[in-house]
This record gives C-alpha cells, structure tokens and sequence, in this order.
C-alpha cells in the first residue's frame, strides 16, 4: 500500500476512475492499463499479506484485473472501480486460502483455551501462549502469525488491512461494503483476540 | 495473570490506539488509566500487538512493477483478442506440460506393445454406440475420441458417430481431440484454446489391447483441460 492511512479511494480518485473505466470501455487500451498501474500496488500487497506468498499475490491480482476487465460494462458505479477491484482481491485471496487449506476452520463450537473471557463474550479465542513457547523478537512475531490464524475471516482481513497493509477505514469498509463502525469493531475484536491468546507473553 | 476489564472500555483503548476517540473522551480515558493498572496494562498489551504488526509494513514483495503490468495487459489483450481466452492458471500451465509429457510416455508405450499379425480389440467410446453398420478400421485409421466423461452430455449423437465414438478398434491410432464438438460450453472452450491450437495428441492402438482403463488413464492424463 503506497498512502498508507490516508484513504484512496476519494471523491476526486473516483472521479478519475469513472473516467478511465468509461474510456476503457470505449476501446482505449491505455485507460485500462491507467488502472492496473494505479491499483496494481495496493492489490499486490494486499494479496501478498493474506496468502503469505508474492507468485500467488500475483496470480491472484492477475487473475482479478481480468475479472474486471471482463465485468467492466457490468460495473454499475464506474468510480468505485477501486474498492470493486480490491473486493475481487481479497475475496479470490480468500477462496485461494480456503482450497490451500492453510486457514484452521474457525467455528463457535471449537474451543482451544482454557481462558474464561472468551466465553464471556460467546466468543472462541486461543488459549494464552505459554511463557515458554515465546521469547521476544522472532518468536513473538511467529506466534502472531500463529493467532492471526486462527482469527474469523473477517476479524482477520480487517485486521490485516487497516493494521498491516495500513487501509483507511473508509476503504476497507468501501472494499467489504460494510460501515466504518463494523471495520473498527472487526479490528477491535481480531486485536483483542491476539491479546487474549499471546496471553503473558505480553506486558503485563 | 491478565485481568479481565469490560468490553466496552477495551474498545475505547482500541479506539484510542487509532486516534479515533475525540480528545474529551481520549483525555477522560487516559485519566482513568492513571488510576485503573488494569486499563493501563491492557493498553499496553493491545499496543504491544499493535506495533509488532504496523512493523510489518515495510516486508513489502519486491516487484517489477511495470513488468507486472504488462504482463497483466498482455493477457488482457490475449483475453480480448482471442474471444476472451482467460489466463491460464499456473496449475493449469503446469498441468498441460505434464499431460503433454505423460501422453508422450503412454503413446511411446503402447507403440511398442503393438504385435506383428494380431487383431485384438478394444472399445474407446464410454457411452453406448449408436446403432452403425460394424466398422472395421483400416490399419492406422485414426478412431477421434473429443469428448471426455464429464462432457458427454453436450456432445451430439451426430457427434458421436462422426467421432467414431463406439467402434471396436482393432488396430490403428486414437487421436485425442478437442477440436470438434460444437456444443461445449463456453467455459470449456476458453479452456480448450490452447489445446485446440495445438496439434492433436495420438495415441497408437495394439496390444494389450486399449481397454476402457486405458482409455481412462487417457482422461485422467487431460483430466485438467476440462
């Protein structure tokens, strides 16, 4: 992601999107390659950060600007091409994880801790790491890693881009039709799930 | 031992952490943490989470970019220019080249089975022959086998009788083809682009005789294309 925390798909960049959807439309090539040079970054990492791998970032990115191409006329709001591009992203990245099988099933009924404030909430979190299985540095990142498996899809994607890939709330919600508040909540829920499974490996 | 402290506050301390809490009520809760070790610790905690993860920002992939978006246009134009042919899948690349390979090695196999004089006979069509006069190909004579299990029921009776789907070969050469059937669906067309463009794959009958295993192993070879 190259404007990190500040939103990208404003009004005047939807304008401007509108704009080169309508001419691509129209046959010029250069206005779709416009896009794919605008939002080809931005899809990239965001693929890269939820499959774990640049070659399936790329096929994934690949693949969803020729969904796009494909479904332009289809487009009913040309200047939300941007969030429309990045939703095909994520949910092919997703469905790529799914059939990988590299995303533990989450369900309401699996419980792996012994922590009691997980149920609090008739939520299932992890278990708190042993202080044994984390030391600092390296450890400590791979034992996130290790949670953010764990999280429900959409706790974690929101996580993932607002956190890591540094969306704007605004974006994300535009990217997964949700409202701002629900993206904060999702973002809130995935960080305090971390919090409750990295357990005393934390400052405490 | 983490303490346990209420929803709602641990979400104001979410919030806070964004920036996303008026100054008033970011003021109020910074006072409260003062007083509160339990609100404080678990601020830290989320912090602490907070920072390890923004610290990853900066693993971004290295990329050709504009490689990439070229490379992202050239299908494109291959999408428009060829009645939107879609990208092939790196499974599926892969999949053509080990299935050009395998045809190569089970063609090479058979070949050498075939005997000098003896007439054995398989049968190749996996669905009921139409009603024909009996055929008895000539030494060679290409038998045409397009259609796949899966594909059957798009395929035209006229189909299977142009295609010589049913005969009993003796001897002579399967060719596998994908180049004939008229109504496939659009999604196996645009998979079957490039087989089409390419030369038919044969496979030489003789003995053992070509059986429906055989012929199964055949599909299972091109079972990706479809």
């Amino acid at each position: 992601m190259t404007q990190v925390d500040r939103p990208l798909f404003t009004d005047e960049a939807g304008q401007r999107d509108a704009a080169w959807v309508q001419a691509a439309l129209a046959g010029e090539a250069v206005a779709f390659e416009r896009l794919v040079d605008l939002y080809q970054r931005p899809a990239v990492g965001s693929a890269y950060r939820l499959l774990g791998n640049r070659d399936d970032a790329q096929d994934i990115v690949q693949e969803a600007f020729l969904r796009a191409y494909r479904s332009l006329d289809r487009l009913k709001e040309p200047s939300r091409f941007g969030p429309w591009l990045m939703r095909i992203v994520c949910n092919l990245s997703l469905n790529a994880r799914r059939s990988r099988g590299t995303r533990a099933t989450v369900t309401l009924d699996e419980k792996q801790g012994t922590d009691d404030r997980s149920s609090e909430f008739g939520e299932r979190t992890g278990g708190p790491l042993r202080p044994e299985q984390v030391a600092s540095g390296k450890e400590l990142q791979e034992a996130i890693d290790a949670a953010l498996e764990t999280l429900p899809e959409k706790q974690r994607l929101s996580l993932v881009l607002f956190t890591i890939e540094g969306w704007a709330q605004k974006d994300i919600a535009d990217m997964l039709e949700c409202s701002i508040e629900n993206v904060k909540w999702n973002v809130f829920q995935a960080r305090r799930r971390l919090r409750v499974q990295l357990g005393n490996l934390l400052p405490g | 031992m983490i303490r346990l402290i209420n929803e709602q506050d641990e979400f104001l301390l979410s919030q806070l952490l964004d920036g996303d809490l008026p100054a008033e009520q970011a003021e109020e809760l910074h006072r409260r943490m003062e007083l509160e070790p339990e609100l404080r610790q678990v601020y830290a905690q989320l912090s602490e989470v907070n920072e390890s993860l923004t610290g990853r920002r900066a693993d971004q992939p290295v990329m050709q970019w504009d490689a990439f978006r070229r490379e992202i246009m050239d299908s494109i134009r291959i999408e428009s220019g060829s009645s939107r042919m879609p990208r092939l899948a790196r499974w599926f690349r892969v999949g053509v080249s080990l299935a050009a390979a395998a045809s190569i090695a089970l063609a090479v196999v058979i070949y050498n089975y075939r005997p000098a004089g003896e007439q054995p006979v398989a049968v190749v069509a996996f669905e009921p022959a139409p009603e024909q006069p009996s055929h008895v190909p000539q030494e060679d004579e290409p038998i045409v086998i397009f259609h796949r299990p899966g594909l059957m029921a798009n395929a035209r009776s006229s189909d299977s009788a142009q295609t010589g789907a049913g005969r009993e070969v003796s001897s002579g050469a399967i060719q596998v083809s994908f180049e004939k059937s008229s109504e496939i669906t659009e999604q196996y067309n645009q998979r079957d682009q490039m087989l089409r463009s390419s030369p038919s794959i044969q496979y030489h009958v003789g003995s053992p005789p070509v059986d429906r295993p055989v012929v199964d192993d055949l599909f299972a070879v091109l079972g990706p294309l479809g």
